[in-house]
């Protein structure tokens, strides 16, 4: 009776178990297997055992790939989470409209990315751009926003967290309402000011929220790809080849799907290591209440 | 007693509804045996131009030709990724859109069915076709598709800011000198076109096939027939230099307005808005150029360089996949849709472009049959090679470092050949 008790809940995640172990786990096994073999699609795979592995040592475009991509996840995440919980605390506060205001700033994230990339790639250009032309009125000079490096950079970071801001602000407004009163009152009875109230209170009070929406972001943003591919196609140069963007191309360009199967793997150890880090680092500053 | 029955009836449900899925994924095909056979035909096209092409395939299937044929479209820039899914997967459409260069690995690898067997047992005139885009379709010895287009570049001059700057037109003898010296003098002559500054050139050559005619034109090459990279030869330093020397002295845009890194057609907004006097394109450009600008232009043959006049002939054909089912009758399909008649209502009038069937010229506007005898008398075919797409992406993206100043000339084309070698030495050998 007890094992039958015991039994019950795998028997029930069998139907799912199933669909994982096909079309989740079976793929990643091939796709290990893919990276030691050379593959263009157009003839059948050929075993070279180490080779990918080396010339992913060898190649210097993976180095580079792995730094454009550090680059965006150290802008891009903090951006989202500051972002995130102020617009949450706007909302919260507002008396009237909030949910106009709620679906304001949610409407980015239901955006197609292709389709705002057209009116991203109006807005960023140098000399005709809406941006510049704002610029202009603080008599700060025309930026190259997609013709240079950096402002390549800013400019896909600019596009993702606004994106992605939506998102994390309905997170966090979910943590705001989880915030008992009572402690909001008992610091106004204390004369605390509202920045201590926001630092001591509120803040603390939202880092389940915080933890989550930084684990999320985290991993989408070492993800990123339609944002690069629809606005820079990784350039100027290579400025915006992140991770995903050099496995397009090394998949879909040079048809190269073993060493594309070996930044895979890579990319995916990578964000396995990241998120276990925040997962251990949550105890020191997580606060469940 | 009452748990064990609920688990055992838990798991019948669950087998059955495997089952059933499993029958849904991986049996629904057989059923089609009884049907008429169905010829899938692959486009990448715009809206205005599919729409001429689902007219077509209308056409075709009201005829009742005892099969039918489906149409799928895929917008360009997903084209190519699409075909090598199907590829991988087996699930090629029988009849496909085939663009030299874009899809070499196709030709090359043996996925394409030789249709010669075919032309002969039918009454098709192949003289009829434009010879140097057939000459694109042989491979080993025989005919692998059919062109529906031709195109390469031409010059395209805004008529308006020349008689602004006092200079006499383009004419088919120019060069690049006499490119270069207009631009100054228009930069000079002609201050502002609604108060935002003129330019005398709008855009640079860009990294796809059309690169390997500017090369040529000044002494170098891309990859010539014998298989040697000449993209970092002294002849395509110089091309490239002439064009960013262009961008430097102020005679052509930034990079962003000039499309660098957009294929050809990109967004050339300074010539869209009137402010740029010349412009590198093709004819697939005339319809929105006509539909959309508001001063008078006209076209000539893309200058000669110090070396020759050689811009890079290039169009679309279609051809039929080697594992199709029905190959009689996807060919049946193909000698259609490059019929005469067809050309003639979806590509030479509508604008479209340049037919690949010369009967079909006289059926074009004015300005597209001028820019097709242009293109006829003075492109030459590039030599397409496997690995040419990942070379022109390598290129596109040195390009933008060299237009962006963050690299010599010099740099950038030493590491695209670098890697051009690389990749035909993996495709063809030492």
């Amino acid at each position: 009776m007890a094992a039958r008790t015991r039994l019950t809940p795998y028997v029930f995640l069998i139907p799912s178990a199933i669909f994982f172990l096909a079309f989740t786990f079976w793929p990643i096994l091939q796709g290990l297997a893919l990276t030691t073999f050379e593959w263009n699609l157009f003839k059948s795979p050929e075993f070279v055992g180490f080779k990918n592995w080396n010339a992913l040592i060898e190649r210097g475009d993976f180095g580079h790939s792995l730094w454009v991509t550090g680059k965006i996840v150290l802008l891009a995440v903090p951006s989202i989470v500051v972002l995130g919980i102020a617009v949450a605390v706007m909302v919260d506060r507002v008396g009237r409209g909030k949910i106009f205001y709620r679906s304001v700033f949610f409407a980015p994230v239901i955006a197609s990315p292709v389709a705002m990339s057209f009116v991203m790639r109006a807005m960023f250009r140098e000399e005709s751009g809406v941006i510049n032309f704002f610029l202009g009125f603080f008599s700060i000079p025309n930026v190259e926003w997609l013709a240079s490096s950096t402002g390549a950079v800013s400019a896909v970071v600019m596009f993702f967290v606004w994106q992605a801001t939506g998102n994390s602000m309905l997170i966090f407004l979910a943590g705001l309402q989880g915030i008992p009163t009572a402690l909001y009152e008992s610091a106004n009875i204390d004369g605390a000011r509202p920045s201590q109230t926001f630092f001591r209170i509120t803040l603390p009070m939202l880092s389940p929220a915080t933890f989550f929406v930084l684990i999320i972001q985290t991993v989408n943003s070492l993800q990123i790809f339609a944002h690069i591919y629809t606005l820079t196609r990784g350039g100027p140069g290579y400025a915006t080849t992140a991770m995903v963007p050099l496995i397009h191309q090394t998949a879909f360009v040079q048809y190269n799907m073993g060493l594309a199967a070996t930044y895979s793997v890579v990319l995916f150890v990578l964000i396995l290591i990241v998120t276990l880090l925040q997962w251990h680092n949550q105890r020191r500053w997580v606060f469940y209440g | 007693m009452a748990e064990r029955k609920q688990i055992q009836m838990f798991l019948v449900t669950c087998l059955v509804l495997l089952t059933l899925a499993g029958g849904t994924l991986f049996g629904g095909g057989s059923a089609e045996s009884d049907e008429e056979p169905t010829i899938r035909f692959a486009v990448a096209m715009d809206p205005a131009r599919l729409k001429l092409y689902e007219a077509a395939v209308e056409e075709f299937n009201a005829s009742d030709r005892g099969f039918t044929v489906v149409l799928e479209n895929t917008p360009w820039s997903e084209y190519w990724q699409k075909l090598q899914t199907q590829t991988a997967s087996g699930t090629m459409p029988d009849v496909w859109n085939y663009v030299p260069g874009f899809g070499q690995e196709w030709l090359e690898n043996g996925l394409l069915l030789p249709i010669d067997q075919y032309v002969e047992a039918s009454d098709m005139d192949l003289a009829d076709f434009i010879p140097g885009m057939l000459d694109f379709m042989r491979y080993e010895g025989n005919l692998y598709g059919l062109p529906y287009d031709m195109s390469g570049h031409i010059l395209f001059f805004n008529k308006e800011l020349f008689d602004q700057a006092g200079l006499d037109y383009p004419t088919e003898e120019w060069t690049f000198a006499d490119v270069r010296a207009a631009a100054e003098t228009i930069v000079s002559e002609v201050e502002s076109v609604e108060g935002e500054r003129v330019y005398g050139f709008g855009n640079y050559m860009n990294s796809s096939w059309s690169s390997a005619g500017y090369y040529k034109s000044f002494g170098g090459d891309f990859v010539t027939p014998d298989l040697e990279v000449e993209i970092d030869s002294q002849g395509s330093i110089d091309a490239l230099q002439y064009f960013v020397d262009l961008r430097n002295d102020g005679l052509a845009p930034p990079p962003t307005e000039a499309g660098i890194g957009d294929t050809a057609g990109g967004q050339f907004i300074t010539w869209l808005t009137g402010r740029s006097a010349m412009i590198l394109d093709g004819p697939w450009a005339i319809p929105t150029y006509v539909d959309t600008v508001e001063f008078d232009f006209d076209v000539v043959p893309v200058p000669a360089g110090p070396a020759q006049r050689a811009p890079s002939l290039l169009g679309g054909t279609f051809v039929i996949d080697k594992d199709t089912d029905y190959p009689q009758e996807a060919f049946e399909f193909l000698a259609f849709i490059t019929s005469e008649s067809q050309l003639e209502t979806i590509v030479a009038e509508s604008g479209a472009g340049i037919p690949g069937r010369q009967s079909a010229f006289d059926k074009m506007t004015p300005l597209m049959e001028k820019a097709a005898n242009y293109i006829m008398q003075t492109n030459q075919a590039f030599y397409p090679v496997r690995g040419s797409f990942a070379i022109f992406d390598k290129q596109n993206s040195e390009f933008e470092l060299i237009f962006n100043g963050e690299k010599s000339v010099e740099e950038g084309l030493t590491a695209v050949a670098a890697f051009a070698r690389n990749v035909v030495r993996e495709n063809y050998g030492e």
